[in-house]
């Protein structure tokens, strides 16, 4: 996995992480409700933040696989590698 | 139950005012808060006037985590949160993270949700871009938005709800909560309400002509309340919030208290014997002014202050006479009556608790604010009342007991008595 792409995704979950030193230790396995407890319902802004960044469409089974920051980044990796 | 209520905390954001410091000064020196509205011109509306807060949005940082903040467009929540939590504060209460509080409850009324917001959001679903709306369009056209943000942040346990009764919404919402504390089903409600600042609603009173056209270049003289050159009132916005609370829980935490709310009436003239969706019926107005003083069990002749609806329409003449008669006060006998909106312009749903406030800062403070633009008064007017009874200037005074009422479209009514603790 890309360095530069966990340091852009961790930008777009910041403002949705309330615990703030949360952010610090993020890995790919780092769960987004389990671990930074980030509220159910900003997951769709996530993904609108994410779309805006990388000119990219998360389709509707895309969001069944958004749990832990490595998953966001492998869908983000794919689209991309499509493009 | 049969508890007394008292006023033990105020926050506002108004035009002329965003926050109680601010809006105290305002209404002492008879500051106005209606500007010149560039988007209003733009839209090719006939009036180009507007009392909108000069409102810092940092202040909201405070009470909001960034995820929340950052969709927030919804100027009537916005003004909401900010003058709750003021009130909040000012009350010397605290911000309790963890437990939930049962015993206060919260109702926050507003005419309509923004309608700016309303329309981004309908325009990114007319291009086929609902899914870009974002978590949190839905909370910000609720009609309870500003109250569910407001229980949310303080951890509400009671009643969270709004009312929306037009431009009476403010003083309902605020007789509504006297009424739960009174009846023992809460010791502590947060009332009040907020209006948006929205060109987009104002279209729809341009519309209808009922908003003034002829001082678009002269935006502090535009609000008239009882003048002669009355033309139609200026649109507002903001948001005023009391704490309303049991007298002995009150005295118990030693809190400040601002006064006592006595009692008051909401009714309706019901479209009938003159009364339409947008004009009152004049007997409808009359009997509420009647059951208020009835309910609160004060004498008429003890009122020092009333503060009025008085719009600057056709109207302010009629709701003159109606005080005189369920006073049973005329000429040199009527008390002071001032009139919020020359200052604010009408803050429509808003305007009940933004006036509220006012009406309780003059109790506490000791004074009768200016009211603004009738040197010409309205003939009718003077020929019921002493023109004296109108300062153009501040009046410093004590304040024992004060009547203040509003009105709405749809031909409702409310009117609400507050005293001083030591009248």
């Amino acid at each position: 996995m890309s360095a530069d792409l966990l340091h852009d995704f961790k930008e777009i979950l910041a403002p949705y992480v309330k615990e703030k030193d949360l952010l610090n230790a993020i890995t790919q396995d780092t769960h987004l409700s389990d671990d930074l407890h980030i509220n159910s319902s900003n997951v769709v802004d996530i993904v609108l933040d994410a779309e805006t960044k990388y000119n990219i469409v998360f389709e509707d089974d895309d969001f069944e696989k958004l749990g832990t920051v490595g998953s966001c980044i492998q869908i983000v990796q794919q689209k991309l590698a499509r493009k | 139950m049969n508890k007394r209520v008292v006023i033990t905390g105020l926050g506002v954001v108004a035009p002329n005012g965003s926050n109680i410091p601010a809006f105290l000064s305002a209404i002492q020196k008879g500051e106005s808060g209606v500007r010149f509205n560039s988007e209003m011109h733009a839209l090719k509306l006939g009036c180009n006037v507007s009392g909108i807060p000069l409102f810092d949005e940092t202040s909201l940082a405070a009470y909001l985590p960034e995820s929340k903040l950052k969709g927030l467009q919804s100027t009537n929540i916005k003004y909401g949160i900010a003058a709750a939590l003021e009130a909040w504060v000012d009350a010397g209460l605290t911000i309790n993270q963890e437990t939930t509080d049962y015993d206060t409850g919260c109702i926050i009324g507003s005419g309509s949700p923004d309608i700016t917001t309303l329309r981004w959001g309908i325009n990114l679903a007319d291009n086929f871009e609902s899914r870009k709306l974002g978590s949190s369009f839905v909370e910000q056209i609720m009609a309870s938005g500003p109250a569910a943000y407001i229980g949310g942040i303080l951890g509400l346990g009671n009643v969270v709800t709004s009312n929306s009764s037009a431009c009476s919404t403010g003083t309902e919402s605020i007789l509504t909560a006297y009424q739960k504390i009174k009846l023992g089903d809460a010791k502590r409600m947060i009332a009040g309400s907020c209006d948006p600042s929205s060109s987009y609603t104002w279209s729809a009173f341009d519309a209808i002509r009922v908003i003034t056209r002829k001082n678009n270049d002269n935006p502090t003289a535009a609000s008239r309340p009882m003048s002669a050159t009355a033309s139609g009132f200026v649109p507002g916005s903001g948001a005023g919030v009391l704490i309303l609370e049991e007298l002995e829980t009150a005295i118990q935490r030693g809190a400040k208290i601002y006064g006592e709310i006595l009692g008051g009436a909401v009714n309706s003239g019901g479209q009938r014997e003159g009364g339409t969706m947008t004009a009152p019926n004049s007997k409808g107005v009359l009997k509420c002014f009647e059951k208020a003083i009835e309910s609160s069990g004060i004498n008429p002749n003890d009122v020092d202050l009333i503060c009025g609806h008085l719009t600057s329409t056709f109207a302010d003449k009629v709701e003159i006479k109606n005080w005189a008669t369920a006073l049973g006060r005329y000429g040199k006998d009527f008390p002071h009556i001032n009139s919020l909106k020359s200052m604010t312009g009408h803050c429509l749903a808003a305007t009940g608790s933004i006036e509220t406030v006012a009406a309780v800062l003059q109790l506490h403070h000791h004074f009768v604010h200016p009211n603004l633009n009738c040197e010409d008064l309205h003939p009718e007017i003077a020929a019921t009342i002493d023109p004296a009874c109108i300062p153009m200037q501040i009046i410093k005074k004590p304040i024992k007991l004060v009547m203040k009422a509003n009105f709405g479209f749809g031909d409702v009514n409310s009117c609400i008595v507050i005293a001083a603790l030591d009248r």
